[in-house]
């Protein structure tokens, strides 16, 4: 019997006592000594930080997406028209300003909000004299309509403004957070 | 045999332990100078790998977000154009004088772009060329295949009448990123 243990003990390269030969973790100084098991804790650890690391990783890309979700106007450009618009010099608190309003639609499957504009305005000899990227905050769902304001200070003389051109260049999808 | 019979006690419990020992059978305590064993070594050069690999994997898939862009501007400078710049000298207060400039911006690319600043050029009747870089108060988005229209004035000391102009943007940013929240006039 003694000479069976014999035969299947070991050395712990830990802490030199003898010890079954097939033993992975040292009954006497609770030290592993196989490094490639999953019991091992390091092993464990190195190996719950896969999943871990992934997680961060879909976690990161996915709390983007919710910030500044898809579609994009870019894919959705011209959807939104202005039906009809008009010009109005206004004398302010804060001093004088240009009031375009008038009726957006929104022609998309998506619905946006806090629409930008490209203002032209043009002189009598139908040169540009000025030229403002307005913003409006506003929502216009999907297959809808809606009213906007846009407030520009002018940089020349009331007399200048004669007409003026305005279309949507950008817009937020609706679902954005912030 | 003789050297495993050899024998020690132990800093820590005062147990008899055997003179190899790295760690003590009785309190499990590291023993030497520098208690780490090539295992851990190991899995410190693992997890080194593993964490440097994934910070590699990250930084490649969102490349520098820094501004919230994921496409650099560089690349697509050219595909921005500053056309039918038109720049004046104007005298609105006593001793204060204004480049008023205007004109268009084309994007003949596939991404949207948000225009930040531009790099102006000014020729005047003195023959001095200015160069002037003016950042956009309001960043405006140009559409693919669009064009926009911007004016700003910029204050200069120069005075004489501007022969020649020229413009390019000199920075723009993804037009699809979120923008600076801009509160629109009252």
């Amino acid at each position: 019997m003694s000479c069976d243990k014999q035969d299947t003990n070991k050395i712990c390269r830990y802490c030199a006592e003898s010890i079954p030969a097939a033993a992975k973790l040292c009954p006497r100084c609770r030290q592993w000594l196989t490094f490639f098991s999953f019991r091992n804790p390091i092993v464990l650890f190195l190996a719950w930080s896969v999943p871990f690391l992934a997680m961060f990783g879909i976690f990161t890309y996915f709390a983007g997406n919710i910030m500044n979700p898809s579609p994009y106007y870019s894919a959705y450009k011209d959807s939104i028209r202005i039906l009809k618009s008009n010009m109005n010099w206004v004398e302010t608190s804060d001093g004088p300003r240009l009031y375009v309003t008038g009726i957006l639609t929104n022609q998309s499957p998506v619905a946006w909000k806090d629409p930008e504009f490209d203002c032209r305005f043009f002189n009598s000899k139908g040169q540009m004299i000025d030229a403002a990227n307005g913003l409006a905050s506003l929502t216009v769902l999907s297959g809808a309509d809606s009213a906007f304001r846009v407030a520009v200070k002018p940089a020349v003389s009331s007399n200048d403004y004669r007409s003026f051109k305005i279309s949507v260049s950008n817009a937020r999808n609706w679902r954005t957070v912030f | 045999m003789d050297a495993a019979a050899e024998t020690k006690i132990c800093p820590f419990c005062a147990e008899t332990i055997k003179m190899a020992a790295k760690k003590c059978p009785f309190c499990n305590s590291r023993l030497g100078r520098f208690p780490i064993f090539r295992q851990e070594l190991m899995a410190g050069l693992a997890a080194l790998i593993l964490y440097g690999s994934f910070i590699f994997v990250c930084a490649s898939v969102w490349p520098d977000d820094s501004d919230g862009s994921r496409y650099p501007f560089e690349r697509h400078r050219n595909e921005l154009k500053v056309v039918n710049v038109n720049v004046t000298v104007e005298n609105q207060e006593s001793n204060k004088y204004y480049y008023a400039v205007s004109g268009f911006v084309t994007n003949r690319g596939r991404l949207p772009w948000r225009v930040q600043e531009f790099e102006l050029t000014v020729t005047n009747a003195q023959g001095a060329p200015d160069v002037v870089h003016a950042s956009v108060a309001n960043p405006f988005v140009v559409q693919p295949g669009d064009e926009h229209a911007f004016a700003f004035h910029r204050s200069t000391t120069l005075t004489n009448r501007v022969l020649a102009a020229r413009a390019r943007v000199e920075n723009a940013r993804d037009g699809n990123a979120p923008a600076k929240p801009i509160s629109e006039l009252p």
